[in-house]
């Protein structure tokens, strides 16, 4: 065999192992998919659609079964918002800070620093919500429940503040410096080219980590399960024990439901639904970058 | 030649970090005329334009010893306020760089930071800054169009009204052509030949025909150093200075 017939047959091979490589990911994901649409409608044969969306009720491990899985989107729903009530003012001005005004030496230290935030495993975040932040904030609130939405609400708008301020300032920081310099030779102060030129100009970047920050916020698991409680509640108040969807799925996979059964199920049907909200905010966010994309030049 | 200017420079020396990129640059500028600065690239000509409204302070490692006095105020004394300095001495850039608004909100930006929020008063503005600048005719039904979907000669002249809507006393101009073409150029010639009525101009072009079309005084850098300054006419015709001639006259540069 000549030399460049050896190399047509390494090349191909090559080429199919690359080709295997990258179909597993997307097989894998197709079989998530396929599993967890076949396990949906199979829930949906013994529950209704409607029940499920407006029964207030959500205790399908009790005797007297009810299906209604509004009250684990509002638990998910809570623990979010707080989540981003923390992340999206603290992000977004460090942002600023560290785009706008820091030295480059001071960006180039604190801004990983920050970033190591999210490296923290999210245990150690529940075990400080549950045991730190919670007694703390029952010192400032009288009858805050051990188990509440509140501490881990905040606890994970820390936990998700780097990936608000990390994004948003990589995209402010690519706003041209001319555009900047044009708004500094009118006599704008720091603040006003930050707020009123970087800021629109560098939207699309900002609007598209706060969603990415969401849907991490809705997606998080280890927080919730450990110090929000295991209580379905259709409620806002953020001082009493709820259950996320997250926490739910946690809750049945570490239990002894025996697999086949509708209670089994359940954990399909609330995972579809916490894929379609995760999908529907990925798009989102997409749609957000291709939209602004061309703001400036 | 000149005994009173808007601007005195005395012994101005300027640093990039260790680079010295201004020498000993002595110059006065005078009240509503043209002054062009010419010279070959890294000259020192845009630096030393830039040291007139302090937006070098925006460049870290950037220093400067000398001194700069508008209106008998030395600007970099510690009581000159750059903010203030900036809306008195407005400044046109190389690339035109409007803000991604529309044609309206880029003229109003300037007055809104001062807090000019009067409706009647802004319209006012933006009307007469936009005629100013030879722009108003061509603008006027799109007020609300997005700024970037002009052409670059329109956004150009669009910065310029920006520039005069906030009612400055003089107009840097750092090669305000240099991206734009013959046609565009021109129309932003004849209108610096109208504003000096109105404002002290100063401008930095690498192109020595507009230099010497526009300008009234001509000042030629050579390696930071200013080697020659004089009345255009002067420069462009019998300069003093070998180094100018050979630079006018093409031979390097």
């Amino acid at each position: 065999m000549d030399r460049r017939s050896r190399q047509r047959i390494t090349e191909g091979c090559i080429k199919g192992i690359l080709f295997i490589c990258a179909s597993l990911s997307i097989l894998t994901t197709i079989g998530i998919i396929g599993i967890l649409i076949f396990e949906t409608v199979e829930f949906f044969r013994e529950v209704s659609f409607f029940e499920f969306l407006t029964d207030p009720q959500w205790t399908p491990l009790f005797v007297d079964k009810h299906f209604g899985i509004m009250s684990l989107v509002c638990g998910t729903a809570l623990v979010a918002f707080i989540a981003m009530l923390v992340a999206i003012p603290l992000g977004l001005l460090s942002a600023v800070y560290l785009s706008e005004y820091a030295s480059a030496r001071f960006r180039e230290v604190v801004k990983p620093l920050l970033e190591i935030l999210a490296g923290v495993p999210t245990v150690v975040y529940g075990y400080f919500a549950l045991l730190f932040v919670t007694p703390l904030l029952q010192v400032l609130i009288p009858g805050l429940a051990g188990f509440n939405a509140l501490a881990p609400g905040i606890v994970m708008g820390i936990m998700i503040l780097p990936m608000v301020s990390s994004l948003s300032e990589d995209a402010m920081y690519a706003v041209p410096m001319d555009l900047k310099e044009g708004a500094y030779a009118l006599g704008a102060t720091r603040f006003q080219v930050a707020v009123k030129v970087v800021i629109p100009a560098a939207l699309s970047g900002i609007m598209s980590s706060f969603v990415l920050a969401v849907s991490r916020a809705i997606g998080e698991t280890m927080i919730v399960t450990i110090a929000s409680g295991q209580q379905p509640r259709l409620t806002l108040n953020p001082l009493v024990p709820i259950e996320t969807i997250t926490a739910y799925i946690v809750q049945v996979s570490l239990g002894d439901t025996p697999s086949g059964t509708l209670e089994y199920r359940t954990i399909f049907a609330a995972g579809m639904t916490l894929f379609v909200f995760t999908l529907a905010l990925n798009l989102m966010s997409h749609w957000l970058k291709e939209r602004f994309r061309e703001e400036y030049r | 030649m000149v005994d009173e200017g808007v601007f005195s420079i005395l012994k101005l020396n300027a640093w990039y970090g260790k680079k010295h990129v201004l020498k000993e640059v002595d110059m006065t500028i005078r009240a509503n005329h043209v002054t062009a600065l010419i010279g070959p690239s890294g000259c020192g000509k845009s630096t030393f334009i830039r040291c007139l409204n302090r937006m070098n302070d925006l460049i870290p490692d950037f220093r400067l010893t000398g001194e700069i006095t508008h209106e008998g105020m030395d600007i970099y004394s510690p009581e000159a306020d750059p903010i203030e300095i900036r809306r008195r001495i407005g400044m046109v850039f190389q690339k035109p760089n409007p803000f991604p608004k529309s044609i309206y909100n880029n003229i109003a930006y300037g007055l809104r930071i001062f807090g000019v929020k009067d409706k009647k008063r802004l319209d006012k503005a933006v009307e007469e800054s936009l005629k100013k600048a030879a722009l108003w005719e061509e603008v006027k039904e799109n007020l609300h169009q997005n700024a970037l979907t002009l052409s670059g000669g329109q956004q150009q002249r669009l910065c310029i009204a920006r520039a005069i809507a906030v009612n400055p006393e003089v107009i840097l101009f750092d090669e305000p052509c240099s991206a734009l073409d013959p046609i565009a150029t021109a129309k932003i010639e004849d209108l610096i030949a109208k504003l000096k009525k109105d404002y002290t101009v100063v401008i930095v072009t690498h192109n020595m025909q507009q230099a010497a079309r526009v300008s009234d005084f001509t000042g030629f850098f050579m390696l930071g150093d200013l080697a020659e300054f004089d009345v255009t006419e002067k420069i462009f015709t019998t300069p003093a200075n070998k180094l100018t001639e050979d630079y006018i006259t093409g031979r390097f540069g």
